[in-house]
């Protein structure tokens, strides 16, 4: 008998623990980790409350209740889905710790603070701003949206002549503060990074990201402020595991297409990857064909792990012929994690961040080699099943991991290797 | 009004109480803050000097006040020019569309120049000149006056430094170690010995000329690599013992990664020697080959292998640096010797004589092989199942 099928809602339409009055104002969060948890899934009330789950959601979704009723609520449902594991997420695995709460939706006016806005710099915000929108869920849809509302936007984008950059978050609107005094390219790799702040993510380290790119939202010892400009794998699985609880990779499905998919995924052993457009596809509209024979994986790097499991929708290839097994593995690696508290103002009130004293020394205690850790072998039918494997639960201490999900396709076709499809390979985190 | 106020207590009350329960779950404090810190990240002196247009070297500085504003405070300081170390060919910033042409000031040595900066109240770093003594090297962009608010002069200050006799500088930054840091790490890059001095003066024309369409000079080109995260993973690959090496699809560098070949196992353990704390490893001279916990239990794998390696299969305590105790070693002529359709079967059976036995399999033993491990998978997650 096969593990129980997942639980299909899409989390990130999936109702939250209400507001009390939407007023935001104490949904800020706080530097210690536990409260901040709370306060990212608690607070950010708004989020898809009777949404439409295939819209981004965010402030302008608000609606006023009665408070007697939605603060009762709040107290009872936060309690209750804080302890038995439903609407809280556990996911500790990326930069979740933002000043800013969750917002999907982000309006905003351009203000003149120290320097004057001009068209050119108006551009080169919207580039950066709405870089994030193209990620998408495992069902297809945007996940945020940023666009300019010169009358009603909450977020004021002020900008400065010199010397700062900031994303800043007291009251219900978000202030967002640009340098002018930067390259234009510098000035859209700003505006990527802060707009990403007013989404609630935090700060990454620069060598958050496994792909060895610097992301967006790294902070302190960044390289280059025109790197912002490129969202690495690091990015857009922290906004995945923001919005979705449980996924821990960048692309846990196949919707987002193009060279950036291609960057994700590995491939071994000769196998081609194709994405498919698929209407009956378990999620979203598209899947991926895998073959003949060969692998295809995922890496991601992940902070203060407790326990995951890998799971995947799965079918024979399109012959339907094809015969044979296929198999799920988890492979990771420990990895020296620490949280630095030097007093610099950098880093002190940074969660996760690779100390990068450790870089020299020995980031890998248990060498650098990834192991295998869980599997579990499959044989396809012609119509979709997800399996999963069983529970890693990760020994106590290790603070960090570069995990990767692998699926070797063992299927044959009348004596040669087979295709097989995927949809929704990943790993998550367990709530 | 009052209804509203109560209700107001009431969520303030679950937002404590909630935030207290999370606390003592997790042994944490619980806070609550009303805005975010600043969450800019530092200035990375690479960028610093990208959009430097005036370099001076100067003395007697003067801090002329500070002026505030909504969004943070804009101080002024002058300075006497003691040198002109550098003025760019045309602006580094691009300010209108299509872009107007501005001229500079003219600035000479014995001019008294100001220089101006904003801070915002939240944030992390602020470049400031704070030392009065001796000599400093400023930095400053070119901002057209009626695009600055607050400022006395179209001088926006980028960084300055002490300046040692040596031409070594001291950042007045508050993130100087970070600046310092990366600094260094450039000099380090550097073909021919050079002062730091020397080192941003040369920077800061580079940048000068690839804004005329040059190509980039020594020190952008050492700064590169000196700062570049992707190195990390090759530096580290290559600092590591031959034998602790990953032979891996994403670890192993490039130029190393195209020698290896593919080469498709089996790995069977018996269910007896299934455990979280032991670790059967193949390894060569070139690196480890694969890895797995023994509980992960049976597996298939691609690995990759150095042409020409043997392998030794070992049980240890821990992939690297553990107590390795030998099972056996796979001559290199075996697993060159697969066929097409054919896997190299690894079996621990974990008796106490530790011993391991390998094999070539056909692709027939392959399915097999494949569909028996599939159907007890199935059967444990039946018995797991409640």
């Amino acid at each position: 008998m096969a593990p129980p099928a997942p639980d299909l809602v899409d989390r990130t339409s999936a109702p939250k623990v209400p507001t009390s009055d939407g007023a935001g104002t104490s949904s800020r969060s706080t530097p210690t980790r536990a409260p901040a948890i709370i306060s990212y899934r608690i607070m950010d009330v708004d989020h898809g409350w009777g949404g439409n789950p295939g819209r981004p959601r965010g402030r302008s979704d608000r609606r006023v209740g009665s408070r007697w009723v939605v603060g009762i609520l709040f107290l009872i449902a936060a309690a209750c889905g804080y302890l038995f594991g439903i609407g809280v997420s556990r996911v500790e695995a990326f930069a979740l710790h933002a000043g800013c709460p969750v917002d999907a939706v982000i309006s905003y006016k351009f203000i003149n603070g120290t320097a004057d806005w001009t068209a050119a710099r108006k551009a080169q915000f919207d580039t950066g701003a709405t870089h994030w929108d193209d990620i998408q869920n495992a069902d297809g849809n945007a996940i945020t949206s940023a666009f300019e509302d010169p009358q009603f936007g909450l977020a004021s984008i002020v900008l400065n002549s010199e010397g700062t950059a900031s994303a800043n978050c007291t009251g219900d609107a978000d202030t967002i503060t640009l340098r002018d005094d930067v390259t234009a390219l510098q000035f859209k790799g700003l505006s990527h990074h802060e707009v990403g702040h007013a989404h609630g993510l935090a700060h990454s380290g620069r060598y958050d990201s496994f792909d060895s790119d610097e992301p967006t939202m790294s902070g302190c010892g960044i390289s280059s402020w025109e790197i912002m400009n490129t969202r690495e794998q690091d990015d857009a699985a922290n906004l995945v595991a923001h919005f979705d609880d449980e996924d821990l990779h960048a692309i846990p499905s196949f919707e987002n297409t193009g060279t950036w998919t291609d960057d994700i995924w590995g491939t071994a052993n000769g196998a081609q990857l194709e994405i498919k457009n698929s209407a009956g596809s378990p999620r979203g509209n598209q899947h991926a064909e895998v073959g003949p024979g060969g692998d295809l994986y995922q890496t991601v790097r992940v902070t203060d792990p407790e326990a995951m499991k890998a799971g995947l929708w799965y079918r024979k290839g399109t012959s339907s012929a094809e015969t044979g097994s296929i198999l799920l593995q988890i492979r990771a690696r420990r990895m020296n994690y620490d949280v630095l508290s030097t007093g610099d103002s950098c880093y002190k009130d940074f969660v996760h961040h690779w100390d990068l004293t450790n870089i020299g020394s020995n980031p890998y205690p248990d060498g650098m080699s990834f192991v295998v850790y869980k599997q579990i072998t499959l044989s396809p039918l012609a119509t979709w099943q997800y399996d999963e494997t069983t529970t890693w639960t990760l020994v106590d201490g290790w603070e960090g991991v570069d995990v990767r999900v692998w699926v070797y396709n063992g299927l044959t076709d009348q004596g040669s290797p087979g295709k097989l499809d995927v949809d929704w390979v990943r790993v998550r985190e367990l709530p | 009004m009052r209804r509203g106020r109560v209700a107001l207590g009431v969520s303030l009350l679950g937002v404590f109480l909630l935030a207290a329960l999370a606390g003592q779950l997790h042994g944490a404090s619980g806070q609550s803050a009303q805005g975010s810190g600043d969450r800019s990240p530092a200035v990375p002196f690479g960028d610093a000097v990208q959009t430097v247009d005036l370099l001076v070297r100067g003395s007697g500085v003067e801090h002329l006040g500070q002026e505030v504003f909504d969004f943070g405070v804009v101080d002024s300081w002058s300075l006497r020019v003691d040198e002109v170390l550098f003025v760019s060919s045309v602006p580094s910033m691009q300010f209108q569309e299509p872009s107007r042409p501005y001229e500079f000031p003219p600035v000479e040595v014995g001019d008294v120049v100001i220089v101006g900066v904003g801070t915002s109240p939240n944030q992390v770093h602020s470049h400031r000149i704070t030392s009065a003594d001796g000599e400093v090297v400023v930095a400053a962009t070119f901002l057209p006056l009626h695009l600055l608010n607050g400022h006395q002069s179209p001088w926006v200050l980028k960084f300055a430094a002490a300046v040692e006799e040596d031409d070594s500088v001291e950042f007045l930054h508050d993130a100087r170690d970070l600046w310092d840091e990366q600094l260094a790490a450039t000099v380090a890059e550097l073909p021919a010995p050079m002062s730091d001095l020397e080192v941003i003066v040369a920077w800061v024309a580079e940048h000068d000329a690839v804004r005329a369409g040059e190509p980039p000079g020594a020190v952008i080109s050492a700064h590169e690599p000196a700062t570049s995260v992707g190195d990390r993973t090759r530096d580290m690959w290559y600092a590591l013992p031959a034998r602790e090496r990953p032979l891996d699809v994403e670890l192993t560098p490039p130029e190393v990664r195209e020698t290896l070949v593919e080469v498709p196992i089996l790995v069977d353990i018996e269910a007896a020697p299934q455990r979280e704390d032991r670790f059967l490893v193949v390894k060569s001279d070139s690196g480890i080959v694969h890895a797995a916990v023994l509980a992960a239990g049976n597996h298939p794998a691609t690995v990759l292998a150095s042409p020409g390696d043997d392998w030794d299969i070992v049980v240890t305590d821990s992939p690297v640096g553990g107590a390795d105790e030998l099972l056996t070693s796979v001559s290199s002529a075996v697993w060159e010797g697969l066929r097409d359709g054919e896997r190299l079967l690894i079996v621990y059976d974990g008796t106490p004589a530790g011993a391991a036995a390998f094999r070539p399999v056909n692709h027939d033993e392959v399915t097999a092989l494949l569909a028996q491990w599939a159907d007890d998978d199935l059967e444990e997650a039946a018995r797991n199942t409640p």
